[in-house]
């Protein structure tokens, strides 16, 4: 899941020398948070919704629309605009791109190529739709939690005894998070079960792990087991 | 991957009756985006930062300062809240939650127990921080993307071999969205992978799926396999 599969391109631009009417003019018609903002077609800063609505008179004072006009077309995008924007790269992962969105405290960056050219946007919205695409397809399948032993084969034994009742894999994701120490969470998506038969499969997993959870998401049931 | 495993029990709520100041000073102080409002024990809003700048006084404004305190002291809560808020239940998944919160295009959402209690609150930063812990980021393994034939055992046959160098698994995802018929994209992250021999592994590895990619966190290189003849490029990819 690499940042240039995700991200919005070609990205809708702005020059340092626009006015603050062309910014708000984008995002509006185009329905983006964000711009980065060229300099002579280098990337200098982004100008985000929040720049905007920081420099944008508010909707309890009472303003005349044509002084709203004359504020709009006299500020330039150079006043407002946040410099030396966060900048990921097209090859870097997702979750890399989340983690530099989280410590940054903001919601999307410009993307630049190796010839420093911006590329395209990448915003928490995209990597929200590159999650759920992951999470397969919707209302289909069935979702297990898990706790096993951290140790070599523990999710083999597992994915195992799924297939042996012809169940397809969708996703698996581990955590070491909270888990007691000696132990990982694992959560397994699953379709293709036949449900007649998963009272047996229900069995055969959890004689081999401690089970948490099941939600079967295509009719909505869920089974939340102890201490979880 | 449930909710309310991830979510933020630490929940901030103003009355309905509340002024706006005290959201603002809320807001600041617990270091939140956003408030569930409520009229005695039940719940009848949120309230966001971004409701919050929508009526606040901007740096352009030419009211005179005591005119706009004023203005913003008589502001309550129940004239900026939003109404007939969506929440999401503690049970969910996090993908459920991620869906609801894409679809409504809300950056959070209260979460209610099944008596409809408030119990917490999920955002986008939430979910992140599950996203990037459940994948096994922090793990400093490899990533490894392929496109493989939509068939039972495909998946195996490439996990086998990354076992079988050691590796061990952190997370495993696929995803059709982008891969065209009869095929779909598996994403693999694993650790202790044998790393002096992984041009063996990707030799290996190449034998039963097409490699798309390969980042090694640990020692930040990144391998694009881009436009191999062999992968099959969805008829369109935005």
């Amino acid at each position: 899941m690499l940042v240039n599969d995700w991200m919005s391109a070609p990205a809708i631009t702005v020059d340092i020398q626009d006015s603050m009417h062309r910014a708000v003019e984008l995002m509006t018609e185009r329905a983006i948070g964000i711009l980065p903002v060229l300099d002579n077609g280098k990337l200098v800063g982004v100008v985000t919704d929040r720049d905007l609505k920081k420099a944008a008179p508010s909707s309890v004072a009472l303003f005349e629309t044509r002084q709203i006009v004359y504020h709009l077309a006299r500020v330039k995008i150079e006043g407002i605009m946040t410099r030396n924007p966060v900048t990921v790269g097209p090859d870097h992962t997702i979750e890399e791109t989340a983690q530099i969105l989280r410590e940054n405290n903001i919601s999307g960056c410009p993307v630049l190529d190796r010839e420093e050219e911006v590329a395209g946007v990448i915003t928490k919205n995209d990597i929200f739709r590159a999650l759920i695409s992951l999470s397969g397809l919707p209302k289909r399948g069935l979702q297990f939690g898990f706790m096993v032993e951290d140790r070599p084969g523990s999710i083999k034994e597992i994915t195992d005894t799924i297939r042996r009742y012809h169940a397809r894999l969708v996703s698996i994701m581990t955590s070491f998070d909270k888990a007691p120490s000696g132990y990982r969470y694992l959560y397994v998506r699953t379709f293709n079960i036949d449900r007649k038969r998963l009272p047996d499969m229900k069995r055969d997993l959890s004689e081999i792990a401690k089970m948490l959870y099941i939600v079967d998401l295509r009719d909505g049931t869920r089974e939340t087991y102890a201490s979880y | 991957m449930l909710v309310k495993y991830w979510m933020n029990k630490d929940v901030t709520s103003v009355d309905v009756d509340d002024s706006m100041q005290k959201a603002t000073n809320l807001m600041k102080t617990r270091a939140v985006r956003m408030l569930t409002v409520m009229k005695g024990k039940k719940l009848v809003g949120v309230v966001t930062d971004r409701d919050l700048k929508r009526a606040s006084a901007s740096d352009a404004t030419s009211l005179e300062i005591h005119e706009l305190l004023y203005l913003i002291s008589q502001i309550r809560i129940k004239d900026i809240m939003t109404p007939n808020v969506v929440t999401v239940k503690a049970d969910h998944t996090l993908e459920e939650a991620a869906a609801r919160l894409l679809t409504n295009s809300i950056s959070g959402a209260p979460v209610v127990d099944e008596a409809g209690n408030v119990v917490g609150t999920i955002s986008q930063t939430e979910i992140f921080l599950a996203l990037v812990s459940l994948s096994g980021y922090g793990k400093q393994g490899i990533q490894l993307a392929f496109q493989i034939e939509d068939r039972p055992g495909s998946i195996k046959n490439v996990t086998d071999i990354i076992r079988g160098h050691g590796g061990r698994i952190a997370s495993i995802l696929t995803s059709t969205s982008r891969s065209p018929a009869g095929f779909r994209n598996l994403y693999v992250r694993a650790y202790d992978v044998d790393r002096s021999a992984v041009e063996k592994l990707l030799d290996e590895l190449k034998t039963v799926a097409e490699v798309l990619y390969m980042v090694d966190h640990r020692e930040n290189k990144r391998i694009v396999f881009a436009d191999q003849p062999g992968v099959k490029r969805a008829a369109s990819s935005s």
